[in-house]
């Protein structure tokens, strides 16, 4: 572990990007910047990708025309940072540029839900008005509402059985069907 | 600093806080056009078959690949396809790769292999797996339309690589 004391160089995401285009870094790996360091996303497990399949298709099948939806994308951070949430809804943005506020980011967690956690940190700061982390180990759903000075002050769980009305006009989300149970 | 000769008149820039910033390739297109793919996709999606987005395809030997757009038949919860009937890469910078990725889709019986070359504007269209191979490879661009494999839509090729908003 490096001591607090050592200066990191720290990148942006303009760095990355151009390591990517240079061939240095494999634009298939899977990396996110968090305070200028590159951390690796693990690789998905099995349940990781049916849950993700579900949300994408309920979100891109009931969203009209006013927001988008992104699978695995770029959102900016602070810092000139990065991460890629598993699902994010945005409002449209001109091409060529990546967003950095969403209305709602889903996180499907595997196996450890605390990187998760430490987003959702992240993710007030920057005003995402929700925020789910969806534990398909644990068969349950972690909704964050209501950012206020970097933090979410509403959380609840909710599990099969339940059903979740997202904030934004889309229909609600069955958590059974999410987790596979129904 | 273009007319000096300081920087390149092909270089695509923008001027952000006095600062001027590359615009890549790779990022902001590649989201785009993946997502029109998707949302073309998962509206026809159902019974018939399936949409994930850089999920795992499980390649023989027990490694797995993640294309940019995988459609599929059905499979349980708890499965990874190890194979699809439609694979799509958006390619920005890597487009020799993606060529190479090719084979392995071909070798998992993929039936359909497109490449979106998001710098060129073509869609490269794959057919007809052979073992290793495709045996048929065509070329599309702005103005064309493909019919995929599946039961989707065709693909309007000038929507799809449309640098407009």
């Amino acid at each position: 572990m490096l001591p607090q004391t050592v200066p990191i160089h720290r990148l942006t995401i303009d760095d990355v990007m151009a390591m990517e285009k240079a061939g240095i870094l494999d634009e298939d790996a899977r990396l996110e910047l968090v305070d200028g360091v590159l951390v690796e996303m693990m690789a998905p497990g099995p349940q990781h990708g049916g849950a993700l399949e579900w949300l994408a298709t309920h979100f891109y099948k009931g969203l009209g025309d006013a927001y988008r939806v992104r699978v695995q994308d770029t959102f900016v951070t602070p810092g000139r940072n990065f991460l890629l949430p598993d699902l994010m809804v945005i409002e449209p943005l001109p091409r060529d540029r990546l967003p950095d506020s969403a209305l709602l980011i889903v996180e499907v967690a595997y196996t450890s839900r605390a990187r998760d956690v430490e987003k959702s940190e992240t993710y007030a700061a920057v005003g995402v008005a929700e925020y789910w982390i969806v534990d398909v180990d644990r068969d349950d759903v972690l909704v964050h509402r209501a950012p206020r000075a970097g933090a979410y002050t509403s959380v609840e769980r909710s599990m099969p059985g339940d059903v979740i009305a997202p904030l934004i006009d889309v229909p609600p989300v069955n958590v059974a069907a999410l987790l596979g149970r129904a | 600093m273009v007319a000096a000769g300081i920087l390149d008149e092909g270089a695509r820039l923008e001027l952000v806080d006095g600062v001027l910033v590359e615009l890549s390739p790779i990022g902001p297109r590649h989201g785009d056009v993946l997502e029109w793919l998707t949302v073309h996709f998962v509206k026809a999606s159902g019974d018939g078959f399936r949409v994930r987005v850089q999920d795992m395809l499980l390649t023989p030997g027990g490694g797995f690949v993640q294309p940019d757009l995988l459609v599929f038949e059905p499979i349980a919860r708890g499965r990874q396809p190890s194979t699809a009937l439609l694979v799509v890469e958006v390619s920005d910078s890597a487009l020799a790769r993606d060529h190479e990725k090719a084979a392995t889709y071909a070798a998992a019986g993929v039936l359909e292999y497109w490449i979106a070359d998001v710098d060129s504007d073509e869609l490269l269209v794959h057919r007809k797996p052979c073992d290793c191979a495709y045996t048929s490879i065509e070329r599309f661009v702005a103005g064309d339309t493909v019919a995929p494999i599946v039961e989707a839509p065709p693909v309007d090729v000038s929507a799809l690589l449309s640098r407009a908003d």
